[in-house]
């Protein structure tokens, strides 16, 4: 079987062309730096099986960071290089693909954004440019689904060039190629170009921050909202709660009845898998998670997070990072797991690692900021803003204490290629926000399982009640909390969303809320998150960070206890 | 004509305390300005970047932008839009093309 690597600078849409021809579904977006790791992929065609592997950009074959390393060292080992190359960007593109001619491996070269050569004004001799460069040439749009069979067919007549380039010689050969194979057309700035001019402007970028922060919060609130109570909360309490309390109620045990629908009518309260887990993740939390996921989508694939990460960049230096971290911290306002992984494509170590503090510490995962804020709003939107606002403060000054004890010097240049703006394709949108909702319920449903069984488990065998007894009183002491949070907080641990719903029958007052929730998203990871950053970092370097936040919050939550504490007596 | 002359020497010396051919470095290009590379000097894993997107001496870029307080500076080389740190572009010596004024060197 003939391995088949994409090769090409980043953003050049290798992710997708993946998926074209494999037909395997994967995130694509539009910005530099997507994919971080190695896909594999089979695909038959003219009756040979061919393996094909996706991997990181590369700007050049002298390698920089930990990724680079990973695509330099994939195109020397495959039996075909498919080197692909932005046609609307032909020059910066060739350089990368005289270095691959030279490994001496049979190469095409794949011509993406076809579609968007003509009305940039861009007219490339392919024929031309073939013989040039002496290996097959094969223009496709990755977007429209345009020549991906041509794409398979050329593979099979991948060969060796005879070309020869001293390496000095480079930019004079490249010269010379676009001399020869592309013709540019003057033409006006399109709309899209106006806009992104505006967004990298200095004033014009901090409005469009502003506005793009300010209409994401409102879409996902009021759509979530509405999602929940025009078409999840019926469908809940009219047809499947019903349903399913029928179905139970025939069960004539009483043990495995508990475990299924608990024994509570209020399905915040009952804690069973089929009421309390689905209310929380389907009813509760789902709805925004779609509405952040459509809406950081269309954010995505339109090309504004690398525009956002300059305008961010000032900011983000006074915490010893720059604005490309703003990228894996806004992933990690949906999901930790894929934020820790869009870190890697951070060169440095120490940059690493400060981010994933600042992603783990500053704001909650969607599903617990969701339940944090429904339940907050019981006593009211002080306590809600008051929980961020301590969240963040302490992650700011969290990363200020971590950047000035490091010691400044070895944070590399800040450095950002900008994707032309584009119009987001729907199916595109459709198919990421697809793959999204499956991993969310792949991950979800069987840890609300796992997490309210294991509950009940422990309940029966005793355990819970030892361990509470244990920690009572410094759970009583230090943080002013009832011995009863004590099983919460181990919940935590599976799912973070459901250990705070776990809150209500415990009747907290507000600031014991507070407390509370500090203390439930700071404490500990949950399973996945803390399973991919030992995977990004090693298991020590993971525990070492996972121990230092959970000293500070244990530090923090006291010392929020002794505040309110010293307040409550003062007045 | 004379006039006009003698206004446009002394609008640049008042504002660009260069003299005649001016090697300056990227945070000192104006914005919308164009540019010719003289000089990279760095030799970080970024500059390296650079090079590889075709940043070397010979090469015209425009400055498009420029966060305040010595933010990233936005440059555009043949239809590429990307931006570098304040420090990197302390780094970047180059030659503006086109004084202003329409006084063609």
């Amino acid at each position: 079987m003939k391995k088949v690597i994409l090769a090409g600078n980043p953003n050049v849409g290798k992710s997708l062309l993946f998926s074209r021809m494999t037909g395997v579904g994967i995130v694509t977006a539009n910005y530099a730096g997507t994919t971080v790791e190695l896909k594999l992929g089979h695909y038959r065609y003219g009756g040979k099986e061919y393996e094909i592997i996706d991997g990181p950009g590369l700007y050049s074959l002298d390698e920089y960071s930990e990724t680079d390393q990973i695509a330099i060292k994939l195109a020397e080992d495959g039996d075909v290089i498919v080197n692909v190359v932005d046609s609307t960007n032909l020059e910066r593109s060739l350089n990368l693909t005289l270095q691959l001619l030279a490994l001496h491996r049979p190469m095409v070269v794949c011509l993406n954004f076809w579609d968007d050569t003509v009305h940039k004004g861009i007219a490339i001799q392919e024929t031309e440019l073939e013989e040039l460069l002496d290996v097959p040439v094969v223009p496709v749009s990755a977007l429209y689904n345009e020549r991906i069979t041509e794409l398979l067919a050329s593979v099979a007549n991948a060969r060796i060039s005879k070309v020869a380039i001293e390496p000095h010689e480079q930019w004079n050969c490249i010269k010379r190629i676009l001399a020869r194979a592309q013709v540019l057309k003057h033409r006006h700035h399109t709309p899209l170009e106006r806009i992104s001019d505006f967004m990298l402007h200095p004033v014009g970028g901090i409005l469009t921050a502003v506005l793009v922060l300010l209409s994401t919060l409102f879409i996902v609130r009021y759509m979530g909202e509405g999602l929940i109570r025009y078409l999840f909360e019926p469908f809940y309490f009219r047809l499947y709660d019903p349903f399913v309390q029928s179905i139970v109620s025939k069960i004539p045990l009483d043990l495995l009845r508990g475990l299924l629908v608990g024994h509570s009518a209020d399905p915040l309260q009952s804690f069973g898998i089929l009421t309390s887990g689905i209310f929380i993740a389907l009813i509760q939390v789902f709805p925004y998670f779609f509405s952040f996921y459509l809406v950081f989508g269309f954010l995505e694939d339109f090309g504004y997070l690398p525009r956002l990460a300059v305008v961010l960049d000032k900011f983000f230096h006074r915490l010893g990072l720059h604005g490309y971290s703003s990228i894996p911290v806004m992933l990690g306002l949906g999901c930790k797991v894929p934020a820790f992984m869009a870190a890697r494509a951070l060169t440095n170590r120490r940059e690493k690692i400060l981010t994933i503090i600042l992603i783990f510490m500053s704001v909650p995962c969607l599903s617990q900021s969701v339940m944090i804020v429904s339940l907050g709003m019981r006593y009211g939107v002080g306590t809600v803003l008051a929980i961020f606002g301590i969240l963040i403060a302490s992650a700011l000054v969290m990363n200020f204490c971590l950047n000035k004890a490091y010691g400044k010097g070895d944070l590399p240049e800040f450095f950002t290629e900008f994707p032309s703006c584009r119009i987001p394709s729907i199916r595109l949108m459709a198919n990421k926000l697809r793959i999204r909702i499956i991993e969310y319920f792949s991950e979800v449903l069987p840890m609300i399982a796992v997490g309210v069984l294991l509950m009940n488990v422990l309940n029966l065998l005793h355990i819970l009640s030892f361990i509470t007894d244990l920690i009572k009183t410094p759970v009583v002491w230090l943080l002013g909390l009832p011995p009863e949070i004590a099983p919460v907080m181990l919940l935590n641990f599976l799912r973070k969303d459901a250990s705070v719903a776990l809150l209500v029958p415990l009747n907290l007052s507000a600031p014991q809320f507070v407390v509370a929730c500090v203390f439930l998203v700071l404490s500990t990871p949950c399973v996945a998150s803390l399973l991919t950053l030992t995977k990004e970092l090693g298991m020590k370097t993971a525990l070492k960070i996972f121990g230092g936040i959970f000293m500070v919050t244990i530090g923090l939550t006291a010392f929020l206890h002794l505040m309110f504490t010293l307040f409550a007596v003062l007045h | 004509m004379q006039d006009m002359l003698f206004w446009q020497t002394k609008v640049k010396e008042k504002f660009m305390n260069f003299p005649e051919a001016q090697h300056i470095n990227i945070t000192q290009l104006e914005n919308g300005k164009s540019a010719t590379v003289l000089e990279l000097n760095d030799n970080s894993d970024t500059m390296r970047k650079l090079l590889a997107m075709g940043i070397i001496p010979g090469a015209v870029i425009t400055k498009k932008s420029a966060i305040p307080a010595k933010g990233p500076i936005i440059l555009e080389k043949d239809r590429v839009q990307f931006a570098i740190g304040y420090n990197m572009a302390q780094n970047i010596i180059v030659e503006p093309l086109d004084m202003g004024m329409g006084i063609s060197e």
